[in-house]
């Protein structure tokens, strides 16, 4: 198969799925949070309420579209382009299928591309995001947008040597950087953050301090300072209107999902587990899944952190306990244990 | 963002062997399907950029096909949103970003990570050698961190 046939035979079901998974997302999350405040959440627009989704995509379609006088109005309109770009382009190199070949060897199928730097790939894409956010706050001319774009690129900055780091350690462990040769190691020696061997000690703890980092990096509760809709009204997305806001929105969503997913491969397996490998599909999807119920479970039960809580649990905690992390995996693989 | 300019290059050293490869060596049928196949690779990954970059664009002019335009307007409309007071002046000023050092701290732990990349990969071949000198490597950065902590440049003022 061409390359360019194989990235829009896979790739087209991904961003299908993607964009699909986040529509529902937003009904599930609201019902879930419904739940558990003792309230329905939507429940008017179709069968319990299942039509909301595409009640909301039209509203926004057809809302006017308002510029403030006083913004920079490229700039204002060129920065919704790129949160759900690179969301969606990050999620190229995960593998979601699993194949056995005639040899017994297992092999994580299914990326886009399976490209052999694939976490540096997710990371880069990762690391960019701050940028359209920021654009998005300075272009406004609001002090709301402006103070959640600073806050914003402070985290996102901060944010990401934990997350770094902490993705470093399944690397040690597979001595790769591609996303398929990660699993595969799991696949042998089993799951990272999850199995009988003494690398899933440190294995647990990098899962749970790239996990918060995702969160942090996704903009979820309890890391939402940049939104902080109870000070900052909505973050940088308040002079935004109809499908503009949209998009912000959505790309939230759709980072949440692909955090999930990313979790799901470096440390507990990704597509590999028992059974069949037709079922490959079916472990991603439920990992995938239970870490991203995870995330709204998380975010409807906690507080959000202060701005200054945030900067000093990243740099005091997270960021020595992650370079410890990395010297321990290290230290299990230098000694012959992992 | 260190990391996208690695990848950036990463990119252009990966199209770069691809073709002195060829080009030089058109007997060595192996290293060029090799690296044919890791070409292969990055050009559907560049295709699935385009198809990233048009859901958003689709959306944008789906939205400019459908939306309602205002007949008649007022200028209130188009005032910065300051909890409905009048706007007090632009938010374009002279802002205190109160990361400048938390910045650059965050420049040397990027940079080390870019370091510790290479490392990791080869970390089972060289075995204790490198583990020692990587020891001494996060150990000087670690010093570094403890510094920038007592002088108060990681805490949020």
């Amino acid at each position: 198969m061409s390359p360019v046939v194989h990235a829009l035979v896979i790739g087209i079901p991904l961003v299908t799925f993607l964009m699909g998974g986040a529509a529902v997302a937003t009904w599930w999350e609201r019902r879930f949070a419904g739940r558990m405040q003792t309230r329905f959440g939507p429940n008017r627009v179709g069968p319990a309420g299942l039509l909301q989704p595409v009640a909301d995509a039209l509203k926004m379609m057809q809302k006017e579209d308002i510029v403030p006088r006083d913004a920079d109005r490229t700039l204002f309109n060129l920065a919704p382009l790129f949160p759900p770009f690179l969301v969606i382009a990050s999620a190229a190199v995960i593998p979601f299928a699993a194949t056995v070949g005639t040899d017994g060897a297992f092999e994580a199928t299914g990326a886009v591309a399976a490209l052999d730097i694939g976490i540096l790939w997710v990371m880069s894409l990762a690391g960019l995001m701050v940028f359209p956010v920021w654009i998005a706050g300075w272009a406004a001319n609001n002090k709301y947008t402006l103070l959640s774009g600073m806050r914003m690129v402070a985290q996102g900055i901060s944010y990401e040597i934990p997350m770094i780091m902490t993705a470093m350690v399944p690397v040690i462990f597979a001595g790769s950087l591609s996303l398929s040769d990660i699993v595969a190691y799991q696949d042998a020696n089993g799951w990272n953050a999850l199995s009988l061997s003494p690398s899933a000690l440190v294995g647990a703890v990098a899962a749970l301090v790239f996990f918060l980092a995702s969160l942090a990096e996704a903009n979820r509760i309890p890391f939402d300072i940049p939104e902080a809709e109870s000070e900052l009204i909505a973050g940088v997305m308040v002079e935004y209107t109809g499908i503009k806001f949209g998009i912000f929105m959505l790309a939230e969503y759709l980072h949440t999902i692909v955090a999930s997913a990313l979790t799901a491969v470096l440390f507990f397996g990704g597509p590999s587990g028992p059974g069949p490998e037709f079922l490959g599909i079916a472990w991603m999807l439920g990992k995938t899944g239970a870490l991203f119920v995870l995330i709204y479970w998380i975010r409807w039960s906690l507080y959000r952190l202060r701005s200054d809580q945030l900067m000093d649990l990243c740099w005091r905690v997270l960021v020595p306990l992650s370079l410890f992390l990395v010297m321990a995996a290290a230290v299990l693989v230098a000694g012959g244990f992992a | 963002m260190l990391l996208a300019c690695a990848t950036a290059f990463a990119i252009a050293e990966e199209s770069a062997r691809f073709w002195t490869c060829s080009i030089l060596s058109p007997g060595i049928v192996f290293a060029i399907r090799k690296e044919a196949v890791i070409q292969e690779q990055w050009l559907s990954a560049l295709v699935f950029l385009g198809l990233a970059l048009a859901v958003p664009m689709s959306m944008l002019v789906g939205a400019w096909v459908v939306r309602v335009r205002a007949k008649t307007n007022v200028a209130a409309k188009y005032d910065t949103y300051e909890c409905g007071e009048e706007p007090d002046g632009s938010a374009w000023v002279r802002f205190h970003p109160r990361y400048y050092i938390v910045a650059l701290v965050f420049v040397l732990f990027d940079v080390e990570a870019a370091f510790l990349f290479p490392w990791a990969l080869t970390l089972r071949e060289l075995g204790t050698l490198a583990l020692v000198e990587m020891f001494v490597f996060v150990g000087v950065l670690l010093i570094g961190w403890g510094y920038a902590l007592r002088k108060g440049a990681l805490s949020w003022q």
